[in-house]
């Protein structure tokens, strides 16, 4: 690389302004990157198409038209990744599914993907998912912490790729945590926006009035960057503010419970950390958080079993395609009482208008959770313990994610250290409805005073 | 009228054919943990008493810093 900046630390806004005082080259960058995954991928299968011939290609048209005085903004020649699930002009979307394993490659590209290429950034290729975004494991992805481990999901392969520097930026969906559960799982930031923000056409359907496309960076500022070309807002400064005045509920309860030993504590240091920066610690109660999850979770089964359904309901043989839990969850999902859902929506609508009014009623700028109960948990044995206590991953990944899935509210997870077992936690900040710059800034302002984005995988160290 | 037991096995067929309509062979045991979830996640939402004025939760000023 001509300049002096190493892949694994580098953020976009120092890429940006590289390509532009001809430091750095956005094909060598390209290059780079690609290296990375060959050199990684055999072990931490996060990318399902790559291609490199075409990434190359878009690389040199960023640098031509940069050298030409054609500036599309900061994503200009910046590596991304593009998650399974999301339309890709040329690249079949095959969902992590057997199912899918002969589609065709698609002719479209979803309007997310549109946007990315109107700013000029580099498409690396797909990154994996577990089946059509539903379960929070991402086989056979694995951890770049520790190769024994999951990174998370079902965003697991946009995660690891972020991660590992093999892309700058990548996109993701969250449903029911999706995004911000792999990001917590291998220390990177996770971006939920404002459910709708974005639209999801071109995105294989998981639970449409829960799907929410979002990004995934190694940092606060690169999520915040890519959100604000990506949805044509003015790009903020990146400088961080003060916290001083910026008040942040701590839920009890829900929210606390069953934390395993580690990541009490690192979430601890973490509240520490805000209160130094200046920020009001309020200790509030949100009674309705389980059922907000519960909400979510009702939600979330039906509407998979109905966009699911048209793929197996043609062919007999079609279900067995499907791995042995998701055949549950699309059968299971048709038996669920048309009144429970309703029932769901209705409380579901409710919690929503609440926890806006309760956010400006207590003048609450966000809301301060840990994102997970735990860190990765084993590839092969994908179980929470603490002690003798055993969780299923499955419930307890998303038990502090999924309420937020069910308000709509934006929210970000931040790295926030690391656990006795060396593995990556995440702070989860949930913000007010469609405000996402506050939400960035009490971030940023977290991320660069605790300094845990500049923690660089050991195996990454040698290149910083 | 039918025993108890056979009654519950036609509603149980009842339940598939429209649930599994091809007949398809699905896991029973994790069927069943699977529904067992959803009625923990029905019995909260039944539970949960909707107020007529929006929800006030408890804000505990004394714990701010």
């Amino acid at each position: 690389m001509s300049g002096s900046l190493s892949l694994p630390g580098l953020t976009i806004r120092e890429a940006a302004a590289g390509f532009r005082n001809g430091l750095l080259d956005p094909v060598e960058i390209t290059a780079a990157c690609l290296d990375r995954i060959s050199n990684t991928d055999a072990v931490l299968r996060s990318w399902v198409a790559v291609d490199d011939a075409g990434a190359i290609a878009e690389a040199r048209r960023a640098r031509e038209e940069l050298r030409h005085g054609i500036d599309r903004g900061l994503l200009q020649g910046i590596p991304v990744a593009i998650k399974d699930i999301i339309d890709v002009a040329g690249f079949p979307t095959r969902c992590g599914s057997r199912i899918l394993a002969d589609t065709p490659p698609s002719v479209y590209d979803a309007p997310i993907v549109s946007r990315v290429r109107a700013a000029g950034a580099v498409i690396l290729g797909k990154t994996a998912t577990q089946e059509f975004a539903a379960g929070v494991l991402t086989p056979p992805a694995r951890n770049p912490w520790d190769t024994s481990r999951s990174p998370g999901g079902s965003s697991g392969g946009s995660a690891v790729a972020v991660a590992t520097g093999a892309s700058l930026m990548a996109l993701g969906s969250d449903t029911g945590g999706s995004i911000r559960i792999p990001a917590a799982a291998v220390g990177v930031a996770g971006f939920k926006p404002t459910y709708g923000w974005f639209s999801v056409h071109g995105v294989h359907p998981l639970a449409p009035s829960l799907d929410t496309l979002g990004l995934l960076g190694r940092t606060v500022d690169d999520v915040a960057v890519a959100y604000a070309v990506l949805r044509g807002v003015p790009v903020q400064s990146g400088r961080p503010s003060s916290l001083s005045g910026v008040r942040l509920g701590v839920p009890r309860g829900h929210f606390r419970d069953r934390l395993q030993t580690g990541v009490e504590a690192v979430f601890g240091d973490a509240l520490e950390k805000l209160r130094t920066l200046g920020a009001m610690l309020v200790e509030i109660d949100w009674d309705d958080a389980a059922v907000a999850r519960a909400c979510a979770f009702v939600l979330n089964r039906v509407e998979t079993a109905r966009s699911l359904w048209p793929l197996v309901s043609t062919s007999r043989d079609m279900l067995g395609k499907f791995h042995p839990d998701l055949q549950v969850r699309v059968i299971g999902g048709r038996l669920v009482p048309a009144v429970l859902y309703l029932e769901a929506l209705a409380v579901r609508e409710r919690i929503q208008d609440s926890m806006s009014a309760y956010l400006v009623a207590n003048r609450l700028d966000a809301i301060i959770t840990p994102t997970l109960p735990a860190t990765a948990v084993l590839a092969d044995d994908p179980v929470i313990r603490d002690g003798a206590r055993e969780e299923p991953v499955g419930s307890g990944f998303t038990r502090l994610t999924m309420p937020f899935n069910a308000t709509g509210q934006p929210v970000l997870s931040v790295p926030c250290g690391f656990a006795e077992d060396g593995l990556p936690v995440g702070l989860q900040i949930a913000g007010r409805d469609g405000d996402e710059l506050s939400l960035f800034s009490i971030g940023l302002a977290y991320e660069q005073n605790a300094g845990w984005s500049e923690h660089v995988l050991p195996a990454l160290r040698s290149e910083v | 009228m039918r025993n108890g037991s056979s009654a519950l096995n036609l509603v149980t067929d009842d339940l598939m054919r429209f649930a599994n309509p091809a007949g398809y062979a699905v896991d029973l045991e994790a069927l069943h943990q699977y529904l067992d979830e959803i009625a923990d996640a029905a019995m909260l939402i039944d539970e949960w008493q909707p107020a007529n004025e929006p929800i006030v939760f408890e804000c505990d000023d004394e714990g701010a810093s």
